[in-house]
C-alpha cells in the first residue's frame, strides 16, 4: 500500500518539480506522446496476444435455464443459445455488472407466524461503488473533450449540463468529481479495511487507485482551487492533438502534474489488470453461446483420436464375452484363425 | 442488582466477546468475513457460532437446561470443529473460551453477595463441555462409519455378485 | 517445572498476525489433507509422463530432474492453447466477489481457497515468465519462482477445489477457477503427480469400459441381477439389452449407478422406464462408462475416453444417444464431446423421442439426450402412467449438481420430473440452488474416503442448507441427478442432517411408475415397505429382508 502511494506521490513530485525547473515540455508535450504511442500500441498488443491463443472449447457458464423443451421457458439472458442472447448478456455485464449484482445474501428471521423465513437482498457496495466510479470515469472523459476538439461537440456540452445540474457555485460545481473520488475512497477502503481484501491485494491493486486519486484530486484542484486559464490550457493542448505544440506559458505548473499522473495511467494500462476493460469482451465463460449440442465448435489444436478400440476390446475380452451369449463382432473361432 | 438482571444485562456482551475469541481462532484474513456476513447460508461458520453462543450461554445460566434442545442447538457447531482440522482438545476448547469473560464480566459483581449462583454458571459450563464431549466423540465415530460405509456403498452390488457366485461368503460381506 | 498450558494456549493455533506474505507460507501435509498418489504402473499403463512412487506426506516427491523446465514449458504451452487461461491470468482486478462463494473457503477457512488466491498461486508464476512488470520488480508486483514447495502448494489446491464454477458466476469478467484447476491438474500430471482415486478409474474406463474394471461378462450379470431386483418389486422383469446392433438408443450411464449403493437403484429406474415404454434401445458394455474420470486429469484423457461413446454409436449402428444422470459426464457431453470427437458418426440422426415424436433440437449435433430431457418430455405428453402417492412419504428436496447447472443449464427439466412423482417437494434457500447451487463437496475427483473430514468442511454449505429444510420443512429425501452426488451426498446427510435419504431421480420415477401388468407394488426400488400402500392378503415378497 505505502510503496504504491509513495510512487505516485513520487511521480507527482518529479512532475512539478521538473516543471518548475524549466522541463514543461517534457512534461507536457514529450511524455503524453509518449504516453499515448505506448498505451494504443500496448492495448493493440496485448488484444492481438489473447487474440493469438484459441478458444479450445466452448465453456460459457450458464447462469439460468438451457433451451430445451418448449414447455420450459429458457433463460435466454443468462444462458444464451443465440448471438442475440450473448449481446444482451454481455451488454448486462459491461454497462451494469450484472454478475456483480447477483451478489445475494439471505438473512432467516423468526416471523410473527411463529415459522421461520428466510429473506434475500442483494449484497450490492462493491456493486454499487464500482458502478458509480466507471461511470463517472466515462462522464468525465467525455467532459474532458472540450480541450481536444473545436467547436466543443453538442454531446460534450451535454455532459457537462448532466454533471453541472446541480448549479451550485462558479466554476459550476460537477458532480463526477466528487462521486468518483467517494467511489474511488470506498474501493480503497475495502482494500485496507476489509482482512480479506487486504490480504489479497497487491501492489498492483494499489497503485492504480491512487493513480486515479492523484489524477482526479489534481484535476479538481485545477477547476475550483488552483484555477488554471482554461483558454491557454485549450489552447495548448490543442497544440498537442494538431502536432504544433502551443507555448506553455502561462499555464499551472499543477497542470502539469495532472498531464504527468495521466499520462502514467496510460503507460501503466496495458500492462496491468486495467485490461480488463478490453478483457471482458474476450471472456469465454460470457461471450459464447450455450449452444454446443447445437453447433459444433471447432478446437484448431485438437488432437487425433487415441483410444482403447472396440476391436482391441473384443480381442481382450472374447472369449468371455462369448460364453456369456454377448453379441460378438468375430466370434472366438474365427479370431483365432 | 440481582443476579437475573445481571445475567441479563451482560449476556449480548459475554456472548459477543465470546464469538470474537472464537473468530480469533481461524486464520486472520478470513475473519473478517466470518464477523461481517450475516447471511447463514452463505456464511455458515458465523451462523453456528452465533447460534451456539447462544445456546451454551442460555444453558449455563440455567434459562434453559434441557439436555435435547441443548444438544440441538449445539449440534452443528460441535460437529463442525469435529470436521475441522485440529486436535479434539483444540475443538472444545473453545468452550472454555467463555470463563475467562464470565470471570471478567459477571464475578467481580457476584462475588460480594451470591458467588453461589456464580459457582453455578462454572459448573453448568463444566457439564455442558463434557456434554459437546460426547456430542464430538460421537461425530468422530460417524465420520469414521462414513468412511467404512462408503466404501462398503461404492462395491454393494459387486459385492453381492461375489457372493452369489460363490467368491466370497456372506458373512465376509457384511 | 513446566506448566499445563491453559485452555486459550491450547486452542490459539495461528499467531495474532500472520507474520509471512501468503506467497511465502507453505502447505503442510497432514493426513486427511491429500488424497493419495496414482500407483507409478497405472501411469505407466497410460503412458502418463514421468510415473515415479511417491508419498504427498514425504520432503521429496521424487520429481524428474528436468521438472522446472517440464512445467515452464507445459505452463506456455497451454497459454498457447487457451485464451481463457491467458485472459483470465491477465484481467483479474482481486475485486474479492468470489472469495466467499467457494465452498471450500467456507468449510475450511483456509485464504488461499478463495478462488481469487488459487489463482493467483497460478498467476504469481505467470507474472514472472510472461509479463513485463513481473520480469521487472518480481515480489514487488506479486511474481514469484517456481520452486519444489509452489509444486506442493499447487498440488494442494488443485485438489481441493472441485470444479464447480460457482465463483465464475460471481466474477464480473467470468474468470473460472474450473479452467485454471484443469489446467494446473495438466501441469502436474507432467511431472507424474496425480492422484490414486482418479487414475485408477481412468486405467479401469479405458481397458474395460467401467470405473471398478469389471469384464464385461461379469458386468452383464451384475446388470442382470439389477433386473432380478426389479422383479421382485414389480413383478415384471425388465430386458436388458446388451450390444444390440440396430438399435434406435444406445443408452449411456455412470457406471458407478450399476455397483454402487443408492445408485443401483436410479439404474433399475431406468429399466424399468425403458421396458415399460418398450424403448428400442441398448447397454453397451464397451462403453459403459458415461461419467469421464479424463476430465479430472487433462483434456487429452477427457477426450480419449470420451472417444469410445461415437465409436460404440458408429459400431451398433443407432440413432442417437441417451444419457444417463451425471454431472461431469454432462458437463463433458455439453461443452466438450463434438469438439472432441465430432462430427457424428454418419449413421446419426436427430434425437427423437419414439414415443412423443418431439424432436430434441437442442441436440442436433450431438445427437445426445439427456435423460431428464426425455422423461419431462414423456411426462409432458402423459405418456407414463403415475402414481405419485407411492411418493407420499417422502418430502424431497432438490440438489442441482454443479455441472448441469453452470455448465448446461439443465435446471427445470429434472425439477418438472420430480414434481410430477413427488406430491412434496421443498425447495433450499435461493442462494444455494439452480445456478448458484453449492457443491457436494467432492466432485472432480475428491470423493475419495482418505479425506473424509475435508470433504465433510467442503460440503458444509450445502449441508448446512438441507439441515435448514429438514428442520423448518420436514424434508426427508434429497434427489439429485449426479452420480458423484448419489455417493457423496449420503454421508454429506448423515453427517451434517441425519435422517435425509439421497436418491437419483429416475428412482422416483420408477417408484412412481405405474407399470402395464406389474403386481401390486409395496415395496420401493430399495425393498423398503411403502407406508402409503396398504399392505395385501398376499405378502408375495416375504423371503426378502
Amino acid at each position: 500500500m505505502f510503496p504504491s502511494l509513495l510512487l505516485v506521490l513520487l511521480i507527482g513530485v518529479a512532475a512539478w518539480a521538473g516543471t518548475v525547473a524549466g522541463g514543461a515540455v517534457l512534461f507536457g508535450v514529450v511524455l503524453p506522446y509518449a504516453a499515448f504511442a505506448v498505451f494504443f500500441a500496448g492495448m493493440v498488443w496485448r488484444m492481438f496476444y489473447w487474440a493469438k491463443s484459441p478458444v479450445p472449447f466452448c465453456i460459457p457458464t450458464t447462469g439460468g435455464q438451457e433451451r430445451s423443451l418448449p414447455f420450459i421457458k429458457q433463460n435466454a439472458v443468462d444462458c444464451p443459445s443465440s448471438t442475440g442472447g450473448v449481446v444482451v448478456r454481455m451488454m448486462l455485464e459491461v454497462l451494469l455488472f450484472r454478475s456483480l449484482f447477483r451478489n445475494t445474501q439471505a438473512e432467516v428471521c423468526s416471523s410473527r407466524a411463529g415459522g421461520v423465513r428466510s429473506t434475500y437482498y442483494s449484497s450490492k457496495w462493491l456493486w454499487v461503488f464500482a458502478l458509480v466510479f466507471h461511470y463517472c470515469f466515462l462522464l468525465i472523459f467525455i467532459r474532458h473533450f472540450r480541450f481536444f476538439v473545436e467547436p466543443v461537440p453538442a454531446c460534450v456540452t451535454f455532459a457537462e449540463s448532466l454533471d453541472g445540474i446541480m448549479q451550485i457555485g462558479a466554476p459550476r460545481l460537477f458532480l463526477t468529481g466528487g462521486c468518483i473520488l467517494v467511489a474511488l475512497c470506498f474501493l480503497l477502503g475495502r482494500r485496507l479495511f476489509n482482512e480479506r481484501l487486504r490480504y489479497i491485494s497487491l501492489f498492483n491493486d494499489y497503485f492504480p487507485l491512487w493513480l486515479l486519486i492523484g489524477i482526479v484530486g489534481t484535476g479538481i484542484c485545477l477547476r475550483y482551487f488552483d484555477k488554471c486559464e482554461i483558454a491557454l490550457v485549450k489552447i495548448f493542448v490543442m497544440g498537442l492533438t494538431q502536432f504544433s505544440p502551443a507555448p506553455a506559458a502561462g499555464i499551472n505548473t499543477l497542470f502539469f502534474v495532472h498531464i504527468t499522473l495521466v499520462s502514467t495511467l496510460l503507460l501503466y494500462f496495458p500492462f496491468s489488470k486495467l485490461t480488463h476493460m478490453v478483457g471482458v469482451f474476450f471472456s469465454p465463460t460470457r461471450n459464447m453461446p450455450n449452444n454446443s449440442r447445437m453447433a459444433r465448435h471447432i478446437n484448431p489444436w485438437n488432437p487425433p483420436k487415441q483410444y482403447f478400440t472396440y476391436a482391441e476390446y473384443e480381442d481382450t475380452y472374447r472369449d468371455a464375452m462369448a460364453e456369456a451369449g454377448l453379441p460378438l463382432d468375430k466370434q472366438p473361432d474365427k479370431a483365432a484363425e | 442488582m440481582d443476579a437475573k438482571t445481571l445475567i441479563d444485562t451482560n449476556k449480548d456482551e459475554i456472548l459477543r466477546q465470546w464469538i470474537e475469541a472464537v473468530y480469533s481462532l481461524y486464520p486472520l484474513e478470513t475473519t473478517g468475513f466470518v464477523r461481517t456476513s450475516s447471511d447463514p447460508f452463505g456464511n455458515p461458520v458465523g451462523d453456528m457460532t452465533k447460534q451456539a453462543a447462544a445456546a451454551i450461554y442460555n444453558a449455563i445460566t440455567g434459562e434453559d437446561t434441557a439436555v435435547d434442545t441443548v444438544k440441538a442447538a449445539l449440534d452443528r457447531f460441535v460437529k463442525l470443529r469435529a470436521a475441522q482440522r485440529a486436535n479434539p482438545s483444540q475443538g472444545l476448547g473453545v468452550f472454555y473460551l467463555m470463563k475467562p469473560i464470565l470471570r471478567k464480566l459477571l464475578l467481580p459483581q457476584l462475588a460480594k453477595d451470591d458467588l453461589e449462583t456464580y459457582l453455578g454458571v462454572e459448573s453448568r459450563l463444566d457439564s455442558l463441555t463434557l456434554l459437546a464431549f460426547d456430542m464430538y466423540a460421537s461425530a468422530r465415530e460417524t465420520l469414521a462409519d462414513l468412511r467404512i460405509t462408503e466404501i462398503r456403498n461404492q462395491h454393494a452390488q459387486l459385492t453381492r455378485w461375489a457372493q452369489k457366485h460363490g467368491v466370497i461368503s456372506t458373512s465376509q460381506a457384511r | 517445572m513446566a506448566k499445563l498450558p491453559t485452555p486459550q494456549q491450547l486452542i490459539a493455533d495461528r499467531p495474532a498476525f500472520p507474520d509471512k506474505h501468503w506467497l511465502n507460507v507453505k502447505s503442510e501435509f497432514t493426513p486427511g489433507s491429500f488424497c493419495y498418489p496414482a500407483k507409478k504402473d497405472t501411469m505407466e499403463l497410460l503412458h502418463m509422463p514421468n510415473p515415479h512412487e511417491w508419498d504427498p506426506a514425504a520432503e521429496d516427491w521424487g520429481l524428474p530432474e528436468n521438472w522446472e523446465r517440464i512445467l515452464c514449458d507445459a505452463f506456455a504451452d497451454r497459454l498457447e492453447k487457451h485464451r481463457s487461461l491467458k485472459l483470465f491470468m491477465d484481467i483479474c482486478v482481486r475485486c474479492g466477489a468470489c472469495a466467499d462463494k467457494c465452498h471450500f473457503f467456507l468449510g475450511t477457512n483456509d485464504p488461499k481457497n478463495m478462488p481469487v488466491l488459487r489463482a493467483e498461486l497460478l498467476r504469481s508464476l505467470y507474472r514472472r515468465d510472461h509479463t513485463m512488470l513481473g520480469k521487472l520488480l518480481g515480489k514487488t508486483v506479486g511474481a514469484r519462482a517456481w520452486d519444489k514447495s509452489v509444486v506442493k502448494e499447487l498440488f494442494y489446491y488443485a485438489y481441493q477445489c472441485t470444479e464447480c464454477r460457482r465463483c465464475s458466476l460471481f466474477c464480473p469478467y467470468g474468470i473460472d477457477t474450473a479452467e485454471i484447476t484443469m489446467i494446473v491438474r495438466e501441469l502436474l500430471h507432467e511431472v507424474g503427480l496425480g492422484t490414486h482415486w482418479i487414475m485408477d478409474p481412468v486405467k479401469n474406463c479405458s481397458f474395460t469400459g467401467n470405473h471398478l474394471g469389471i469384464k464385461p461378462h461379469s458386468f452383464v450379470e451384475i446388470v442382470e441381477m439389477l433386473a432380478d431386483d426389479c422383479e421382485i418389486v414389480t413383478g415384471i422383469r425388465p430386458k436388458t439389452p446388451f450390444n444390440q446392433k440396430n438399435a434406435e438408443i444406445l443408452f449411456i450411464t455412470p457406471s458407478g449407478d450399476v455397483f454402487a449403493d443408492p445408485g443401483i437403484y436410479t439404474f433399475m429406474g431406468y429399466l424399468l422406464l425403458f421396458h415399460e415404454l418398450d424403448l428400442n434401445y441398448t447397454l453397451s458394455t464397451y462403453a459403459s462408462e458415461g461419467g469421464n474420470f479424463g476430465s479430472f486429469t487433462s483434456f487429452n484423457m477427457a477426450k480419449k475416453l470420451n472417444a469410445k461413446m461415437y465409436a460404440e454409436a458408429e459400431r451398433l449402428n443407432v440413432k442417437w444417444i441417451l444419457g444417463g444422470e451425471c454431472g461431469h459426464m454432462w458437463r463433458v457431453l455439453n461443452q466438450y464431446m463434438d469438439t472432441y470427437n465430432g462430427p457424428t458418426p454418419v449413421n446419426m440422426v436427430k434425437p427423437v423421442s419414439p414415443i412423443t415424436g418431439t424432436e430434441f433440437t437442442n441436440a442436433v449435433s450431438t445427437k445426445m439426450v439427456h435423460v431428464a430431457e426425455f422423461t419431462a418430455d414423456l411426462i409432458y405428453n402423459n405418456k407414463l402412467n403415475l402414481d405419485p402417492c407411492r411418493n407420499d412419504h417422502i418430502i424431497t428436496t432438490f440438489h442441482d449438481s454443479c455441472n448441469p447447472s453452470r455448465g448446461m443449464g439443465l435446471l427445470d427439466e429434472p425439477r418438472y420430473v420430480l414434481k410430477a412423482v413427488c406430491n412434496n417437494f421443498v425447495e433450499m434457500p435461493e442462494n444455494t440452488i439452480r445456478e448458484q447451487t453449492f457443491c457436494c463437496g467432492a466432485g472432480s475427483g475428491l470423493n475419495t474416503e482418505e479425506i473424509m473430514e475435508l470433504r465433510m468442511r467442503a460440503g458444509m454449505p450445502r449441508g448446512n442448507a438441507l439441515r435448514y429444510v429438514q428442520q423448518n420443512h420436514d424434508v426427508n429425501h434429497m434427489a439429485c441427478i449426479c452420480a458423484i452426488d448419489r455417493a457423496t451426498l449420503p454421508p454429506l446427510a448423515n453427517y451434517w442432517a441425519p435422517g435425509v435419504t439421497v436418491s437419483g431421480l429416475h428412482e422416483l420415477v420408477a417408484n412412481a411408475l405405474v407399470m402395464k401388468g406389474e403386481g401390486k407394488r409395496t415395496l420401493d426400488l430399495r425393498q423398503e415397505d411403502l407406508p402409503n400402500v396398504e399392505p395385501d392378503e398376499a405378502a408375495d415378497t416375504g423371503e426378502e429382508q
